[in-house]
C-alpha cells in the first residue's frame, strides 16, 4: 500500500497536482476495498465487532440531537403554518423534512465527526507506531482486517442509524405536536406518511449507504496514510472529518437531483 | 570465517548488490550480505544510514530498486502475495518501538498471529504456544495485561515473544536496546542470546549500543553512507583508524 509520491516538478501547481494525486490514490484504495471484500477469508467476527462499536459510539449523540431537532423544528414551523390556518399540515411537513433530509444528514454528520475521526486516529496511530507493518510481517493482511471490516461496518450501520434517527426525530416532533395540539399518535403517524412514498425512503437509504461508505473509506484512507509522529495522527483524524463532510454535501446534492 | 566453515552451515539469507533510493536520496548503494542459521550478525551505523530500510527490505515491507535478496533460496521481490506470506512467517521482526497491538491484551497479541495464520488451530495448541513463548521471555504473569501497563523492558520482551510464536528461523531486531536503561539492556542482550540457543535462529541485530554489539554479535558490520565499511568480530571492526568507526567508539565513551 504505497501512496503515490509527489513528482519532483509540478505539472500545474502544487495544490492542484496534490489534489489529483490524492484522488487517484483514494480511487485505488476504494478499488482495493472491493477486491479484498469479495476474496476470502472473510473477517466476519471483526466486522460485527466494528458494527457494534459504531452503534455504541454514536447512539447517544444521535438520540439527543435527533430528538431536539425534531422537536425544535416542529415548534419553529408552527407559526408559519398558523398564518395560513394550516397547522393540521404540521405532521406531514415535519415528517417529510425529518425522513427525507434531517435524519440522513444528522446521522451521517454525527458519524463523520465521531466515527470518521475515530477511524482516522485509530488507524493513523497504528500506522505510525508500526502496528500495521507488524501485521504485515506476521502474515496478516492489514487491509482486510482493518480497512475492509470498517468500511463494511460504516456502510451498513449509517443507514440503520438513519432509521433510528428518523424514529427519534419523529418522536420529538410528536411530543411537540401532542403538547400543543393534543394530537394522537396514530393520527400523527398517519399524517406523516401521507406525503411520503417508498421512493423517498429508498432515496434516503441510498444516500446513507453512500455516506456510510464515504465515512469508512476516507477515515481508513487518512489513517492508513498518516505520516510519522503524533501530528500525523491528529492530521489524519482532522482531515478525515473535513473531507467526509464535504463529500457528504456533494453526494447529498447529486443523489437528491438524480432521484427527482 | 573461512569458506570451509561456510560450507557446513545452512545459509538462510543472501543479499547481493542491493540498491535502494527514495526519490533522489540514495540510501543503500550496493549491499552484500550473508546470514547463516544460528548466527547473530550485528549491524551498526549512524542514524539515517539505512539500517532499518535494509531489514524492511528483507521482510518484504519495502521494495528494493535493484538487487538480489534470497531468503531460504527464494528471491523476495519475485514472490506473489501468497508466497511472500509463507516466507514472512519464517521471518520475525522486532520493531524499534515494539508495535504491540495496544487494543489487545498480551495474550491476544500473542494469539493473533497464530489464529490468523493456522486455520482450525485448537485452543489447547494456542495456549501451549503462548505459554512456551511467555516462558522463553520470562513474563508469564503479564498475560492478561494491556501493553500500556507494561514497562519498557517488559514491552520489548513481549514483542520478542510475539515474533517467536510463529517459530521464525530468522529474527530481525531493530535497535532492541535503544529505549532501555543499561541494566534492562543487559537483560535484553542475554535474552537475545538465549533465543538464539533455544530456537536456533539466525538474527540480524541493529544497534548503536556497543555492549549489545559485543555480547550478542558473532560478527559485526559497520554501515556508512549506504555501504558496509567494516566487517568482522568486535575487535577486528574497531581496530582501525577509520574516522567513522572511531567516532562511534569515542562518542560512546564520551571522551
Ligand atoms: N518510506 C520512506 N520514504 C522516504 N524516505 C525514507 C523512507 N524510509 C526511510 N527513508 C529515508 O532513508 C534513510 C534511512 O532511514 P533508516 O533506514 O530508517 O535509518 P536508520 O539507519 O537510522 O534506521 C533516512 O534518511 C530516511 O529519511
Ligand atoms: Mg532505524
Amino acid at each position: 500500500m504505497n501512496t503515490v509520491s509527489q513528482p519532483d516538478k509540478n505539472i500545474i501547481s502544487k495544490r492542484v497536482d496534490r489534489f489529483f494525486i490524492d484522488l487517484y490514490s483514494v480511487t485505488r484504495f476504494a478499488l482495493l476495498f472491493f477486491k479484498e471484500a469479495v476474496t476470502p477469508p472473510y473477517e466476519f467476527q471483526e466486522t460485527i465487532k466494528q458494527c457494534f462499536y459504531i452503534g455504541f459510539k454514536s447512539l447517544g449523540l444521535i438520540t439527543v440531537t435527533s430528538f431536539i431537532i425534531g422537536m425544535v423544528f416542529t415548534d419553529h414551523s408552527r407559526p408559519a403554518l398558523a398564518d395560513f390556518g394550516a397547522t393540521s399540515w404540521l405532521p406531514s411537513l415535519t415528517g417529510a423534512a425529518i425522513i427525507k433530509a434531517l435524519a440522513p444528514l444528522i446521522t451521517s454528520l454525527i458519524c463523520a465527526g465521531k466515527i470518521g475521526s475515530q477511524i482516522g486516529a485509530e488507524l493513523g496511530s497504528m500506522k505510525v507506531t508500526e502496528q500495521i507493518d507488524a501485521m504485515e510481517v506476521s502474515g496478516i493482511n492489514p487491509f482486510k482486517f482493518l480497512v475492509v471490516t470498517r468500511i463494511i461496518a460504516t456502510t451498513f450501520m449509517v443507514p440503520v442509524l438513519m432509521f433510528y434517527s428518523a424514529f427519534i426525530g419523529l418522536t420529538g416532533s410528536f411530543m411537540d405536536i401532542h403538547f400543543a395540539d393534543q394530537a394522537s399518535f396514530t393520527m400523527f403517524i398517519h399524517d406523516v406518511f401521507i406525503k411520503i412514498d417508498w421512493k423517498e425512503i429508498i432515496s434516503a437509504v441510498v444516500r446513507t449507504v453512500f455516506f456510510g461508505f464515504t465515512i469508512g473509506l476516507i477515515g481508513c484512507y487518512e489513517g492508513f496514510n498518516a505520516t510519522k509522529g503524533t501530528v500525523g495522527v491528529g492530521k489524519a483524524a482532522n482531515s478525515a472529518v473535513v473531507i467526509i463532510m464535504l463529500l457528504i454535501f456533494i453526494e447529498e446534492m447529486t443523489i437528491v437531483k438524480l432521484f427527482r | 570465517m573461512n569458506s570451509q566453515q561456510k560450507g557446513n552451515k545452512e545459509e538462510v539469507l543472501v543479499i547481493r548488490d542491493l540498491y535502494k533510493s527514495f526519490g533522489n536520496k540514495h540510501v543503500l548503494k550496493g549491499i552484500d550480505f550473508d546470514l547463516f542459521k544460528g548466527e547473530n550478525v550485528v549491524i551498526m551505523g549512524q542514524s539515517g544510514t539505512g539500517k532499518s530500510v535494509l531489514i524492511r527490505i528483507i521482510a518484504g515491507l519495502v521494495e528494493p530498486d535493484k538487487d538480489m535478496v534470497k531468503v531460504f533460496g527464494q528471491e523476495v521481490d519475485k514472490l506473489d502475495r501468497k508466497e511472500l506470506i509463507k516466507l514472512r512467517l519464517k521471518i520475525g521482526f522486532l520493531f524499534q518501538h515494539n508495535a504491540l497491538y495496544d487494543s489487545m491484551t498480551v495474550r491476544e497479541n500473542l494469539e493473533f498471529p497464530l489464529i490468523k495464520n493456522i486455520r482450525n488451530i485448537t485452543q489447547d495448541k494456542i495456549n501451549e504456544a503462548v505459554d512456551d513463548v511467555l516462558d522463553a521471555v520470562g513474563l508469564a504473569e503479564t498475560a492478561d495485561q494491556y501493553p500500556s501497563e507494561l514497562s519498557g523492558g517488559q514491552e520489548k520482551r513481549i514483542a520478542i515473544a510475539r515474533t517467536l510464536i510463529l517459530k521464525p528461523e530468522i529474527i530481525l531486531y531493530d535497535e532492541p536496546t535503544s529505549a532501555l536503561d543499561p541494566i534492562t539492556s543487559v537483560e535484553m542482550n542475554n535474552l537475545i542470546n538465549q533465543v538464539k540457543k533455544r530456537y536456533k535462529t539466525g538474527s540480524i541485530i541493529i544497534t548503536h549500543d556497543l555492549t549489545c554489539a559485543r555480547t550478542t554479535g558473532d560478527s559485526i558490520l559497520m554501515l556508512n553512507e549506504g555501504k558496509f565499511i567494516r566487517k568482522g568480530n568486535f575487535e577486528e571492526v574497531f581496530d582501525t583508524d577509520n574516522e567513522v568507526v572511531k567516532g562511534f567508539y569515542d562518542y560512546y565513551f564520551i571522551k
